[in-house]
């Protein structure tokens, strides 16, 4: 166990270290970061003394080096136009976009599993029927259009929510339907898909000669592995859960890290950007990892590859 | 051996009651090529020529509206409907553009990786995790930000992200497939890992191929339209889908039509492509069922 969590630490580092170079490759493609920097008064001399202050007056692998060692040390640069350092700039949106995507991940498993079993097992019934269809929708809809229908009929034609903050359980009803509409719809199906695997095997057969009662077959013992094809994906869906997030943010006004990456985009505020998908990147693969090593602990066969 | 005829016996049982073609979303998709390469000549209106005489006209069923202008008009009174149809070309062809580039950018890496194994293998599969982690939009924004918006720039950064998926998925089978016996005789006979790769393995994965392809052209579109929405996909004032519906974001409720037409156009072509990415999935290799 001990080896198999210290593979998945060092591959995860290792991953990290590439989403860093790329990032801070596309900021020395935006040509001399300089020109956004000082002011457009700044002479000649303003420019080399402020080139060497930066080191960019060294190799690009150098360049690198310093960038990373002063990224571990939480120092990603100052904002632009907010003229702070982004580092805390961008943790003050953390908790509001991780909270968001707790909702909405548990919104997704409140529905998607349970309405995926029940698909399962009553397969070819209307209620198959109508969870597939809706699922199948789920995952065609545009979610930034679902968004604003949403928003257009219950926040400001009937104003039965609030919308434009995250103080309060109100503010999280809409965007985390939203989000959730096209991570539900898959989860569903996945579940759905390896249920029907689960419960035409042996041991559920087994179980079912031995007279366990069914509901305890369906939501025990197959459910348990059904769960396992789930997991392997998991990372994936929080992958697409965050891309999600930036759309459905602007979307609902919410003040979360995807909306500050947005409008740095529109400000031309790079280092901002650039924080943003560095601790994005890094919040992901830490919870990856996480999900790896449950995933090893809820199937023994995996720890032992 | 038992197990391997049952496991086949329901494999060809569950793809015969995949049933028929789905016709509806098949007649959908083929009438959205024809509006992808005839739009310029089918199209009733110019879907640039502004006319602010005609601006906000509602669609033709409503008092107000104008049969010639089926759909109504946008805020500088330009045709919806011709708008539409000529949007279907970014949607359409970003994403089949873009599942072609990062396609094959993704089979070969997910061929090399799986055959080639060891420390190749654990080169590209920490790419694979590296590109998978960082959020597609943000990659997006970071891009556009640095070059100028193109529907070149959108392709690339939509294939950036999607060939991690086919390389990932076709590693999985390349695994599994060079364990086989004809992997082998090929490799006794001297053939060249190359040639293996080529002749041997990728006939093998072609279903696969095609299977995972045609189900990410949905995602790779709702990408497409999420990106366009946010104002850093096909540059106006060509139409596209995704950002017709920012347009018409801030007259939901004077002019709904804005935002309606072009999110049900996106709603409708995704589903029709899921429709028809299921039934091939079911048809060519229904162990695909969680992809």
């Amino acid at each position: 166990m001990f080896s198999y969590v210290a593979r998945r630490l060092f591959q995860l580092c290792i991953t990290l270290m590439l989403v860093s170079i790329v990032v801070f490759l596309l900021g020395r493609l935006s040509g001399d970061p300089l020109s956004l920097i000082l002011p457009p008064e700044a002479t000649e001399q303003d420019f080399a003394a402020a080139r060497e202050q930066l080191g960019l007056d060294q190799p690009l692998w150098k360049q690198y080096s310093i960038f990373a060692a002063r990224a571990l040390r939480g120092d990603l640069g100052d904002s632009i136009t907010a003229r702070r350092p982004v580092f805390p700039l961008v943790m003050e949106r953390l908790p509001s976009s991780l909270a968001l995507a707790g909702a909405t991940i548990l919104l997704t498993l409140l529905f998607a599993v349970p309405l995926g079993v029940i698909s399962a097992v009553r397969k070819g019934s209307y209620i198959d029927f109508g969870a597939r269809l809706v699922a199948l929708l789920g995952q065609s809809v545009p979610s930034f259009w679902l968004g604003l229908i949403l928003l257009q009929f219950f926040a400001v034609q009937w104003r039965l929510l609030p919308f434009g903050d995250s103080n309060g359980i109100g503010y999280y009803v809409l965007p985390s339907i939203t989000l959730a509409a096209f991570i539900a719809a898959g989860i569903m199906r996945l579940v759905r898909s390896s249920m029907l695997d689960a419960m035409d095997s042996d041991y559920v057969k087994f179980a079912r000669s031995k007279g366990v009662p069914e509901w305890k077959v369906i939501w025990l013992h197959a459910l348990r592995n059904a769960l396992l094809p789930v997991m392997t994906l998991a990372g994936l869906y929080l992958g697409i859960l965050v891309t999600g997030a930036v759309v459905i943010e602007e979307v609902f006004i919410w003040p979360g890290m995807g909306r500050l990456a947005y409008q740095s985009v529109v400000t031309r505020d790079y280092p901002v950007v650039q924080g943003v998908v560095l601790v994005t990147a890094a919040v992901v693969l830490a919870a990856n990892f996480i999900v790896d090593l449950l995933y090893g602990y809820a199937d023994p066969r995996i720890r032992a590859q | 051996m038992k197990i391997a005829i049952d496991e086949q016996n329901r494999l060809v049982a569950s793809a015969r009651r995949s049933g028929r073609l789905p016709v509806i979303p098949v007649a959908i998709l083929v009438l959205l090529l024809i509006d992808v390469i005839f739009a310029g000549v089918i199209a009733p209106h110019s879907p640039y020529a502004t006319d602010l005489s005609k601006r906000l006209i509602p669609p033709a069923w409503l008092p107000g509206g104008d049969v010639s202008y089926l759909l109504g008009t946008d805020l500088v009174g330009r045709d919806l409907l011709s708008r539409l149809m000529t949007g279907a070309r970014a949607s359409l062809g970003v994403a089949l553009a873009t599942i072609f580039v990062g396609g094959t950018v993704g089979i070969v890496l997910g061929m090399v990786a799986g055959y080639a194994g060891g420390r190749t293998d654990s080169v590209i599969m920490r790419l694979v995790d590296g590109s998978l982690s960082i959020p597609v939009i943000l990659l997006a924004l970071v891009l556009v930000s640095v070059r100028e918006p193109s529907a070149w720039n959108v392709i690339l950064v939509l294939s950036l992200v999607i060939w991690a998926r086919f390389a990932r998925l076709v590693r999985g089978e390349v695994l599994s497939l060079r364990e086989r016996a004809f992997v082998a005789l090929a490799q006794v006979a001297g053939s060249s890992s190359a040639r293996i790769i080529a002749r041997h393995i990728f006939p093998n994965i072609l279903n696969t191929v095609i299977v995972v392809g045609t189900l990410q052209v949905g995602w790779v579109v709702l990408l497409e339209a999420s990106l366009s929405f946010l104002g850093v996909g096909v540059p106006p004032p060509i139409p596209a889908w995704g950002s017709m519906v920012a347009d018409g974001r801030a007259h939901m409720l004077s002019a709904w039509w804005l935002s309606l037409f072009p999110g049900i156009a996106i709603l409708l072509l995704v589903l029709s492509l899921n429709f028809l990415g299921d039934w091939i999935r079911d048809r060519l290799d229904p162990r695909l069922r969680q992809v």
